[in-house]
């Protein structure tokens, strides 16, 4: 993919977060680690969008209870094979 | 270091729960591998198959496996743990089980739930070495936090 070369300004703060995870070995460069993070932005925004079509009124105690529902279900399928 | 995550984690912080969302953002910032089995593969295709249109589903599904995968991820079958999952059924639920019959692999270091009846707050595994791999998010982000300086990752 063709790459362009911007210059972008970053607080200490963050430059210092982007180096460590280079020095970790994380990522090779500086440019590697925000290209990285910025497609996990970009999915994560795509996951968000695609997820408020499936939201609904649903509290915790609901939800944990059909995720048990769906446990039991899976657990039947996978057992009887 | 590897942790399953319990497809409740995944769901709920897809829906409505930040600090499940904080701490995937953290298992891939910290470069923690988090491991997936088939099943609980199929129980997010079931969920997202409830919650869905058809046309839609997928896609959902297809999102998630790709934003965990911007970090790193290992998928265990079920000929890999099914073994372990007669020694699971005498600590927990019978459906629980493979689950925790995972989190028994020898290279997985945690379990993360929010189930506090099967894992969190059952006596029977909270009294086994076993029972030290299971936190809830929350003392598993403390946990990380006073391991992380400490004995450092694999």
């Amino acid at each position: 993919m063709p790459m362009e070369t911007l210059q972008i300004r970053l607080s200490r703060e963050q430059l210092s977060f982007i180096d460590q995870k280079v020095r970790e070995g994380r990522y090779p460069s500086r440019s590697e680690a925000i290209r990285d993070y910025l497609r996990k932005a970009q999915l994560w925004e795509a996951l968000e969008r695609i997820l408020e079509l499936g939201h609904s009124e649903e509290d915790e105690e609901d939800l944990l209870a059909r995720l048990e529902r769906i446990r039991e279900k899976v657990y039947k399928e996978r057992s009887s094979k | 270091m590897k942790v399953i995550l319990d497809t409740n984690i995944y769901i709920a912080t897809m829906r409505f729960i930040n600090l499940d969302r904080m701490l995937i953002w953290k298992l891939l910032e910290e470069g923690i591998t988090i491991v997936l089995t088939d099943f609980i593969i199929e129980e997010l295709r079931e969920n997202f198959r409830e919650k869905y249109k058809p046309e839609e589903w997928g896609r959902a599904l297809d999102l998630l496996l790709k934003f965990l995968g911007t970090g790193y991820v290992e998928v265990k079958r079920w000929d890999e743990y099914s073994y372990h999952i007669e020694e699971a059924r005498k600590l927990t639920n019978e459906k629980d089980a493979p689950l925790l019959a995972a989190a028994m692999l020898d290279d997985v270091d945690f379990l993360i739930t929010r189930d506090k009846k099967a894992f969190l707050e059952n006596e029977k595994l909270r009294g086994t070495p076993l029972g030290r791999k299971v936190h809830s998010p929350q003392s598993f982000l403390a946990h990380l936090r006073t391991i992380q300086y400490g004995i450092g990752f694999r």
